[in-house]
C-alpha cells in the first residue's frame, strides 16, 4: 500500500466528526511534544494515531521500573532504554507515514528557541516548573501556541490553552519573575518551590502528610496514578488537535480543564479561573 | 519479581494504599472486545497491578483501528487482538497472570467464559451481544462495566450490579424478559441506527450518518474519547475492586457521561426518568 492510500485507510474513522480537509491540516501540522513521560508519551502517541504528519519529541532521560505504572512508552522490556529512542521506535510502528525527529534533551534557556522554533503548536509535558515556564514563554516568543499541564495527587489535573495574542502563561497562573530569564538561580528556586506548596495543598486534597513531608525532603517521587496521567494527555491532545483543525479549543486560557477523580459529581469541566487568578499552588 | 511489582506499582502509593494495591492484585477482571476501548481499558488495567485478566476476542487488527487502538501497531496488522493484548500486558506487568479466549462471545458459551471473574468490562460494538455479556453477568453475579462511544465527541460508562436494575430495563431495550429470537435482534440493533441519527443533532455529520444507516461505512470513532472512556471504564472497575468509601461507582441508572463539545466534559448524571433512551447516548 502506498503512503497516500495508508494514510487514508489509518484515520477513516476519523471523518465524519473532523472533515477531510480538517484531517489534511493534521498531516500538514508541525507539532513539539516536550517530554515523553506518563503526559508527553501518551500524547505522542496520540498524534501518530490521529495522523499528525510532523513531530519533535523531546525527552533526555531513560526508563526507570517506577514509570512503567503510567508510561505508555514504558514497559518491562524497554527499562533503562532513552525515552526518545523508544518512542521514536514506537511511533513508526504506528505510523510510518509520520516524519518523526527526536530530540535527546531536556528543555532550557540556551536550547529552548532552536527546539521550539518552526512548530505549529508545542505540547507541554515536563514535570519541573522552571522548564514549564520557559517552554511556554518562548513559545509566545516565537508566535506559536502551547497546551500546558499540571497533575497533582490525590487524583487533580490541570489543561489549558496559551495563545501568542492571550494572556501569558506567568500571569494565568500567577508565577513570579514576568519577564526575567531563568539563569537566575534565586528565581529559579522560587518557581521550583512551588511543587512544595503543591504538595501540601494535595495534603488537603487528601494526600499523606507524610508523603508531602518526604517529597519535599527529597526523599520521595511526586504520587502519579495512571487515570490521573492519562486523562491529563487526553484532554491535552484534544486541546492540540482542536487548535490544529482551526476549531476552538475547551480551554482558552485563562480557562483551564479542571481535573477530579474524587468529585462524584462533576470529574472533568472547563473553569473560568477565580477572581485575580490561577494559584498553581492549588493546581 | 516480588520487586519488579512494587516498583513498578510505587507511585501509586499514597493514593492507593497498599492493601488497596494488593486488592488490585488479587482480583480478576474480564475485558469483552480490545478495540478502541476495551484495548486501553487493559493496559490501564496491567499499569493499574490488576492481578489476573481475561481477554474475550476473536477480531484481528486492520489499518482503520491505528487511528484509536492503542494495542495496534503496523507490525501486528492482521495478528489476533487477544494475543497482541496478552504480550502486552505481559510486557508491562510479567506477573500478571492472564487468559485469552479468541472465540466469540455467544448465549451458548457466555457463562462459561464470564464465570469466575470478579468484573466484567464489556468493550464491544454490537448491541446484541452486549445484552448477552451483562444478561450473563447478572445472571452470574459479576458486575459489569457498559460503555458508549458516539460522534461527535460523546461517550457514556455506567457499572451494572446483580443489585441494581438490568442493563436492559435502564436502556429501555425492547428484548427485556424476552428469548432473543430473530426478530428481538433485529429490535435490539437498530437502535445503533437510531443512535447514528441522533448524533447528527448532536454535530455528527449526515452524510456519515447516512452512509451507516444503509450499511456503507463504519462507525466514526474519535481517538481521545475512546481512550477517555475506556479509561473511565477501568477506573470504574477499579472503584469496584479498592471500595473506597466516599468513592463509589457509578451503579446505573446512574451514568458517567463524557462530551467534549460541552464545558462539563465528564459529568455523573441520574436520568429524570429513571432510565436512559439508548438512541440518545
Amino acid at each position: 500500500m502506498n503512503h497516500d492510500a495508508f494514510y487514508e485507510e489509518m484515520t477513516s474513522r476519523n471523518i465524519g466528526v473532523y472533515t477531510k480537509e480538517e484531517q489534511t491540516r493534521l498531516r500538514d501540522a508541525k507539532v513539539l511534544v516536550c517530554g515523553l513521560g506518563g503526559v508527553g508519551g501518551y500524547e505522542a502517541i496520540l498524534c501518530a494515531r490521529m495522523g499528525v504528519g510532523n513531530l519533535t519529541a523531546a525527552d533526555l532521560d531513560s526508563f526507570d521500573i517506577s514509570n512503567i505504572n503510567r508510561q505508555m512508552l514504558a514497559s518491562s522490556v524497554t527499562l533503562n532504554e532513552s525515552k526518545a529512542v523508544i518512542a521514536e521506535k514506537t511511533l513508526r510502528e504506528i505510523n510510518p507515514t509520520m516524519n518523526v525527529k527526536t530530540v535527546m534533551a531536556r528543555v532550557d534557556e540556551d536550547n529552548a528557541t532552536e527546539l521550539i522554533k518552526g512548530h505549529d503548536i508545542v505540547l507541554e509535558a515536563v514535570d519541573d516548573m522552571p522548564s514549564r515556564v520557559i517552554i511556554h514563554r518562548t513559545a509566545r516568543e516565537l508566535g506559536i501556541p502551547s497546551v500546558g499541564m499540571s497533575g497533582s495527587p490525590p487524583t487533580r489535573g490541570f489543561v489549558s490553552s496559551f495563545f501568542p495574542d492571550g494572556i501569558p502563561y506567568e500571569t494565568a497562573l500567577n508565577l513570579p519573575g514576568m519577564g526575567k530569564r531563568l539563569t537566575d538561580a534565586e528565581l529559579r528556586q522560587q518557581i521550583a518551590d512551588i511543587k512544595k506548596k503543591r504538595a501540601w495543598h494535595s495534603v488537603e486534597k487528601g494526600a499523606p502528610a507524610s508523603w508531602a513531608y518526604d517529597y519535599c525532603e527529597g526523599k520521595n517521587g511526586w504520587i502519579i496514578t495512571p487515570v490521573r496521567a492519562h486523562l491529563i494527555a487526553l484532554f491535552s491532545f484534544h486541546e492540540a488537535v482542536q487548535i490544529l483543525t482551526g476549531r476552538e479549543p475547551l480551554a482558552r486560557a485563562p480557562k483551564g480543564v479542571l481535573i477530579d477523580m474524587d468529585d462524584m459529581r462533576n470529574p472533568v469541566r472547563v473553569s473560568e479561573p477565580p477572581h485575580g487568578g490561577w494559584d498553581y499552588a492549588t493546581l | 519479581m516480588e520487586d519488579l511489582y512494587a516498583n513498578s506499582f510505587s507511585r501509586n502509593i499514597g493514593v492507593i494504599s497498599e492493601k488497596e494495591q494488593e486488592a488490585l492484585r488479587n482480583s480478576r477482571v474480564t475485558i469483552v472486545g480490545v478495540g478502541g476501548v476495551g484495548g486501553i481499558a487493559a493496559i490501564q488495567c496491567a499499569r493499574m497491578g490488576i492481578g489476573t485478566m481475561h481477554i474475550i476476542e476473536n477480531d484481528e487488527f486492520e489499518a482503520s483501528n491505528l487511528n484509536r487502538q492503542m494495542l495496534s501497531f503496523v507490525s501486528r496488522l492482521g495478528h489476533p487482538k487477544a494475543k497482541v493484548a496478552e504480550e502486552m500486558v505481559k510486557d508491562i506487568n510479567p506477573s500478571a497472570r492472564i487468559t485469552t479466549s479468541q472465540e466469540w462471545i455467544t448465549e451458548e458459551n457466555a457463562d462459561r467464559l464470564l464465570d469466575g471473574s470478579d468484573i466484567v468490562i464489556d468493550a464491544t460494538d454490537n448491541l446484541v451481544t452486549r445484552v448477552i455479556i451483562h444478561r450473563a453477568a447478572y445472571r452470574l453475579g459479576i458486575p459489569s462495566v457498559w460503555i458508549a462511544v458516539t460522534p461527535p465527541f460523546r461517550g457514556g460508562v455506567m457499572t451494572f450490579t446483580p443489585d441494581a436494575e438490568p442493563y436492559e430495563v435502564v436502556l429501555r431495550h425492547p428484548s427485556h424478559g424476552l428469548e432473543l429470537t430473530e426478530d428481538v435482534r433485529r429490535a435490539i440493533s437498530a437502535i445503533k441506527n437510531e443512535r447514528a441519527l441522533y448524533s447528527v443533532k448532536m454535530g455528527a455529520s449526515m452524510d456519515w450518518a447516512d452512509q451507516y444507516v444503509q450499511g456503507k461505512c463504519a462507525w466514526t470513532v474519535m481517538s481521545p474519547v475512546a481512550n477517555i472512556v475506556g479509561i473511565l471504564a477501568s477506573f470504574e472497575a477499579f472503584k469496584m475492586i479498592v471500595k473506597r468509601p466516599g468513592l463509589e461507582p457509578a451503579v446505573a441508572p446512574q451514568l458517567v457521561r463524557v462530551d467534549l463539545a460541552d464545558t462539563e466534559m465528564v459529568k455523573r448524571l441520574v436520568p429524570t426518568e429513571g432510565t436512559w433512551d439508548n438512541a440518545t447516548l
